[in-house]
């Protein structure tokens, strides 16, 4: 069905929002409508209506598409289910809706959104392979669940798969992959891809100091690859879990649980921040700013390459089923604008992948480049969107360069069959 | 250290301790209270938070089962509890207990708040989304299914029934589908209803019926699928929100809650096991302190028996034993510091001075013998001494009764030969025999009185006498020795003295006359004045009678002055050479003087003369009179005539006579002679011859007047005074004279018919043992009583030249005797001082024996009063003192035996 989660969450987190995420500059993270709508009372221009999460719907990002673009845009953004709910039911409340591939499927399903014409995205050559191909390099994964190559192409029955056409149901654009931190003060630092394992989790010797992102879709992944790499279950198909897998998986987890194995479930990036920084957890899901956030702040987190592979999500921009016209118009000046480099560098300073770097490549120094995109060691310190030092000189991006990393998907967030049976696991899992 | 210190310490350790304790004691008090109150407050947030934790769970059952249910009560319910956890947690942010880190607290309230509110915000969604899911499920999918196989048996009646089934079965499968999923979402479910909904169309498409209905039939199939994905969508939106969102919050909240339990529990825990832990500080701190505290007190208790108890019974034992007074070798403690030893310091100094007390006592006891022995010898040196001073008294009035006795002899012998007719040489050697006699005689008196003053047996008497007559004899015998010398004699008398007075005049006089005869002896030229004044006294019935004596002799020194009345003393030595004399006068007028409680006073200057002043006291008369009253009788106008500055009589005694008084010299005498009328009196001082003779003419104007007139001179030249009597005829007075004098002469120039002789105390000075020898012969038989031989053989002579006869009796005894054997005595001679009876027991047995006719006559050379007392006593009529001057014998027989009628 659908997928990706983060900011499922955010609904809940709105209120708990610290300072240290806008410096993150990252995701989950709520708060800005107010001020979009104060851009959206400017009736001069014609306005574009966003709805999405935090991740993407960030003030600067705005700000700068409206100066470039010369348009207003009203930015709504909300908690991943929320945003879900409304896109779904009200396609005509918003034109254009940023999140995450796991989420196509409903969409597309209850007609929320249109396809769009690949032939009106300037730079769809530019595109890299990872969802056209589903693999970024020949000898990459391609990774469990719904990858999103396999959602892109619109066919000719409406249906969606991987065989190109001219129509595609979302424009490829934000990506990353996600694993869990863990504070090398107290675990000894693993080698990536070779010791680092979602095993960890689920070791006991970390009993009381593991918290675990609050999403069926996200969490469940995490947990599953924990169980599975300590040996404790075998799945077939990791990416879709049946109502046996999750029996098993649960009666695992719920035990594990019991026996007070999980501090915490965070539902916000600087949730998870504060678990780690109060030393509450030692190691957790983690999103890949909030270990940027507990670097800058000292605390020695490592962002884990396991040898498993990553969860890998895909964010997506899809097209109002209701919008036309003028506003179709500019949406696709905005999904233009969002390939035209300067967003890519944006965001890519944040750790997140845009779908065409080479454009992007133009507005980083080599230094970034090298560093968030090849894995190469900072030559120097490396600001944050924000402006302040987010990486220091010398440090690496754990996982190496953005190829070594989708090369190693283990799964997709995704929106399983039993999404609705694993909700009701979840909620004994966390009630236990 | 001392021992007070010590003591102090101690007690300033068991003040600290003291303090230390009570301070400690409130601060644990305090402390624990603080503590258990931080306890109960956590123990209750504690409790609160275990209570929030059964709330949460309370809300998810509710939620559970709103989920489930659609339950309003679970509704209503869920809101009341969240209203309940919100003023809870509200209460435990606002009770927090000191001590307990806000900041932590805080934050996970704060936390907690916030998941609540997100956990009812999200509540609300799931409410609505229920409502809408159910909606959806009514509305959208039921009635709209229903409503389409109802209405497809009229719209489809047309065809085939297989078909209509087949249609009308896959719609009742979808609405199966639809009731399943809503019991339990699952996606299985949803694929179902769609494919029914789906096989239902594809029947629709085989079926023969026109395309609007078809159409509108597909539509309607369209919308029921729509309808059901939303249903599907809000399901699985609300079922979310539940089971993870919800569920999350929940979870994080009991999570929170846990921690909040643990911190509170913690906290509680360690208020606990502060208040116990302060409890058994406190305690075993009571146990300390009472440990040091009997440690103290013990360490006091042996501080004190050591260093104090004993060792001051120890020294107790040596004060009783010092006390005892036994010598203490070794006394403890010396070396001490302290009181302790300060106090055996003193013990060895009692020791040491109770040894030197001993010895002092020794030498004491020595000395005290020897003060006995000496205090022994003194009084007996005293005793001897006043036995010698007695001896020396009877020895000395042995001795003068022995001299004067003799010396009578003498002077009645001598007496008794100057009546002889013998020639001029003889009689003037004889003359000189009694005159130096008498001197003897005087000095033998004064040696009396002072030893009978030394002897206390001089007595003062008190017995009325006249003014006049004592003034009388001491003007006799003070010019008799002034015109010795030429010297003038001067009396003045306060007129207001009065006549008489009572007391001792015979010791007045002796006083006056000692101090006249010692101013005449210093004196060699000029005048003794004598003045008598008095001053009353409070009490009326005496008065102080002040004597003074001022001469212009030779004067004393000042050093003289402090030594003029002791005994046997002069001026100085050179005094007694030049001027004689025993020296005892004076002595025996302060003695006499202090007898009669007055006092004496004297001044001084030498070379120019000195004053005598002595007091007396004495008694009125019942009704005293002035000497010279001042009644004024004469009244006529005096014109006085000073011959110098001063008048010759005192203004005082003028005004007594006259109201009229005008002083003048003698140039005015020529004048007043011719002016002065008879009715006038004229007083004249005429110093010498030449003033007279000078004044001569005048007077005879006066006299040719028949003026009355008159002159007063000074005592000397003391012819001058005849001489102006005879020549100018007139009353002359001369000094001295007394007041009673001064009125007769002034009584006698008024009236001529008055007698006015002058002063007849010059008279004996002519000659007393010539001129005053009577010639009376008188008749009686006498017995005279007389052991020693010249006395009887003196007596008897003077007897026999009064033709008197008489019987010699050599004792009392033998007076007695012939008086029992031949009582025809007309008169007794009694001696007082005879042996084997002397004459107060002879007379006093003589009385007895009934012979009380004669008159019995005492002689004795005792002057003193109790002698004369005793003889009054023992019945003697008459007393005399010897020597026995004839006249004074004759005045005495006088008085008992008639005169001889034929005498020579």
């Amino acid at each position: 069905m659908s997928k990706k989660p983060i900011p499922e969450i955010a609904q809940i987190s709105r209120r708990s929002m610290l300072k240290t995420v806008a410096k993150a500059a990252v995701s989950a993270i709520p708060l800005t409508s107010v001020s979009n709508k104060v851009f959206a009372i400017k009736k001069s221009k014609p306005t574009l209506r966003v709805l999405g999460t935090h991740v993407t719907l960030q003030d600067e990002l705005r700000v700068k598409a409206m100066e470039d673009l010369g348009i207003e845009l009203a930015f709504e953004p909300k908690g991943s289910a929320a945003v879900l709910q409304k896109a779904s039911t009200r396609p005509e409340s918003f034109d254009l809706y940023e999140q995450w591939s796991n989420s196509i499927n409903v969409l597309w399903r209850s007609n929320a959104i249109q396809p769009i014409e690949k032939s009106r995205i300037e730079r769809w050559g530019e595109i890299n392979s990872l969802t056209k191909t589903g693999k970024v390099t020949s000898v990459a994964k391609i990774g469990a669940g719904d990858a999103p190559y396999k959602l892109l192409h619109v066919q000719s029955d409406r249906s969606l798969n991987s065989n190109e056409t001219e129509q595609i149901s979302f424009l490829p654009y934000v990506h990353n992959v996600d694993s869990f931190g863990y504070n090398t003060s107290v675990i000894e630092k693993g080698i990536p891809y070779e010791t680092e394992s979602w095993g960890w989790l689920l070791d006991k010797k970390y009993e009381g100091r593991v918290a675990i992102v609050n999403a069926p879709t996200i969490g469940l992944f995490d947990l599953a690859l924990a169980a599975q790499a300590r040996g404790l279950v075998h799945f077939n198909d990791i990416g879709s879990l049946t109502k046996t897998d999750l029996d098993q998986l649960f009666s695992i987890l719920i035990e594990y649980k019991r026996r007070g194995h999980f501090s915490g479930f965070w539902t916000s990036v600087p949730e998870s921040v504060r678990f780690m920084k109060s030393k509450r957890v030692v190691i957790e899901s983690m999103f890949s700013p909030a270990v940027s956030s507990l670097n800058g702040q000292n605390v020695p987190v490592t962002y884990a390459a396991p040898k498993e592979g990553y969860r890998g999500w895909h964010g997506v921009m899809c097209l109002s089923s209701k919008t036309q016209g003028r506003a179709k118009d500019i949406a696709y000046e905005y999904m233009n604008w969002w390939l035209s480099g300067w967003p890519g560098a944006f965001i890519a300073r944040q750790g997140y992948y845009i779908s065409n770097p080479e454009r992007s490549k133009q507005f980083l120094s080599k230094a970034e480049y090298d560093y968030w995109y090849d894995g190469k060691p900072a030559t120097e310190n490396l600001k944050g969107t924000d402006g302040k030092v987010s990486v220091f000189k010398g440090d690496y991006r754990t996982g190496g360069s953005y190829e070594k990393r989708f090369s190693n998907i283990a799964v997709w967030n995704t929106v399983m069959p039993t999404y609705e049976y694993s909700l009701q696991k979840w909620y004994e899992f966390l009630s236990a | 250290m001392t021992l007070k210190t010590q003591l102090s310490l101690f007690l300033l350790l068991f003040l600290l301790l003291l303090a230390f304790q009570l301070v400690f004691t409130r601060t644990s008090q305090l402390e624990l209270v603080d503590t258990f109150s931080s306890y109960q407050i956590a123990a209750d947030e504690e409790k609160l938070v275990r209570e929030l934790e059964r709330d949460v769970l309370d809300l998810q059952r509710h939620v559970l089962v709103f989920k489930d249910t659609g339950s309003v009560s679970s509704k209503l319910r869920f809101d009341a509890i969240i209203t309940d956890v919100k003023d809870s947690l509200v209460f435990l942010v606002n009770n927090l207990p000191e001590g307990l880190s806000n900041a932590e607290i805080e934050s996970r309230i704060t936390a907690m708040e916030g998941h609540l509110n997100d956990y009812q915000e999200n509540f609300n969604i799931v409410v609505s989304g229920r409502e809408s899911r159910d909606s959806f499920f009514e509305k959208g999918v039921l009635q709209a299914l229903n409503s389409l196989i109802k209405s497809a048996e009229t719209r489809l009646n047309s065809q085939p029934a297989l078909h209509q089934q087949q249609f009308s079965y896959h719609l009742s499968l979808a609405e199966n589908k639809a009731y399943q999923y809503v019991l339990t979402p699952n996606s299985e479910l949803k694929t179902e209803f769609s494919n029914e909904l789906a096989q239902s169309l594809e029947i629709l498409m085989e079926m023969t019926i026109d395309d609007g209905s078809k159409a509108d039939i597909q539509t309607t199939l369209q919308s029921i699928e729509n309808q059901f994905t939303q249903l599907t969508l809000t399901t699985t939106g609300y079922l979310y929100l539940v089971n993870v969102v919800m569920a999350g919050s929940a979870n994080e909240f009991l999570f929170l809650a846990q921690e909040l339990s643990e911190i509170t529990k913690t906290y509680a825990d360690a208020q606990k096991a502060s208040i116990s832990r302060s409890i058994d500080d406190s305690r075993s701190r009571l146990n300390l302190y009472s440990l040091i505290g009997i440690s103290v007190s013990l360490l006091l208790g042996f501080f004190i028996i050591a260093r104090i108890i004993r060792p001051i019974s120890k020294i107790t034992r040596v004060f009783e034993k010092l006390s005892e007074g036994k010598d203490i070798t070794d006394i403890p403690g010396g070396q001490r510091k302290d009181e302790i030893g300060q106090l055996v310091k003193a013990a060895k100094v009692f020791n040491t001075k109770n040894m030197q007390t001993e010895s002092l006592l020794m030498e004491a006891q020595t000395s005290h013998q020897e003060a006995k022995n000496l205090n022994e010898q003194l009084q007996e040196a005293i005793d001897q001494a006043q036995r010698a001073n007695a001896s020396k008294s009877i020895f000395l009035a042995n001795m003068s009764h022995e001299i004067r006795t003799p010396l009578n002899a003498i002077i009645g012998l001598v007496d008794l030969s100057m009546r002889e007719d013998i020639n001029k040489a003889v009689e003037n050697n004889l003359s000189k025999i009694l005159y130096s006699s008498q001197i003897l005689t005087n000095v033998i008196n004064d040696i009396l009185d002072f030893s009978k003053i030394e002897a206390g047996k001089l007595e003062i008497e008190d017995s009325y006498f006249s003014f006049a007559s004592l003034l009388d004899t001491l003007l006799a015998v003070a010019s008799l020795k002034a015109s010795e010398k030429n010297l003038n004699l001067h009396l003045y008398v306060d007129p207001e003295l009065p006549t008489n007075a009572i007391g001792d005049p015979l010791r007045i006089s002796q006083v006056a006359l000692n101090l006249l005869s010692n101013a005449i002896k210093f004196t060699r030229k000029g005048s003794v004045d004598l003045s008598l004044r008095f001053e009353c006294f409070d009490d009326s019935s005496k008065f102080k009678l002040i004597l003074s004596v001022t001469d212009t002799g030779i004067g004393m020194t000042e050093k003289q002055l402090e030594r003029i009345f002791s005994p046997f003393m002069q001026a100085d030595g050179s005094t007694s050479r030049e001027f004689g004399g025993t020296g005892l006068g004076l002595t025996i007028v302060q003695q006499l003087v202090k007898l009669m409680d007055g006092d004496v006073k004297v001044s001084s200057v030498l070379g120019e003369g000195s004053t005598f002043e002595c007091s007396f006291v004495l008694k009125h008369e019942s009704s005293p009179q002035f000497l010279l009253d001042q009644n004024n009788e004469f009244n006529s106008h005096i014109h006085y005539l000073k011959a110098g500055d001063k008048a010759f009589v005192c203004e005082k005694y003028l005004n007594r006579i006259s109201d009229s008084l005008a002083f003048a010299t003698h140039e005015h005498l020529s004048a007043l002679a011719e002016q002065v009328t008879n009715d006038g009196i004229i007083m004249i001082d005429i110093e010498n011859g030449r003033q007279a003779r000078a004044l001569h003419a005048d007077v005879q104007k006066l006299k040719a007047k028949n003026v009355k007139y008159a002159c007063v001179t000074n005592t000397q030249p003391e012819q001058l005074k005849v001489m102006l009597s005879a020549q100018w005829e007139c009353p002359v007075l001369a000094h001295p004279f007394t007041p009673t004098q001064f009125y007769s002469f002034v009584s006698h120039l008024y009236n001529n018919t008055v007698p006015f002789t002058a002063p007849s105390h010059d008279i004996e000075r002519e000659n007393p043992s010539v001129n005053i020898i009577s010639t009376k012969l008188y008749e009686g038989h006498v017995l005279l009583v007389e052991d020693n031989s010249i006395n009887q053989a003196v007596a008897g002579e003077m007897l026999h030249s009064f033709g008197l006869t008489y019987d010699i009796a050599e004792d009392g005894q033998q007076a007695i005797t012939k008086v029992n054997n031949s009582p025809y005595y007309d008169l007794i001679l009694m001696d007082i001082q005879m042996p084997v009876m002397d004459g107060n027991q002879a007379t006093k047995e003589i009385r007895q024996l009934g012979f009380t006719d004669f008159p019995i006559i005492g002689l004795s050379a005792n002057a003193m009063k109790d002698d004369y007392k005793a003889a009054k006593q023992s019945g003697m009529d008459d007393y005399l003192t010897k020597p026995i001057r004839r006249e004074t014998l004759r005045e005495a027989i006088e008085k008992y035996l008639k005169v001889k009628t034929n005498s020579h």
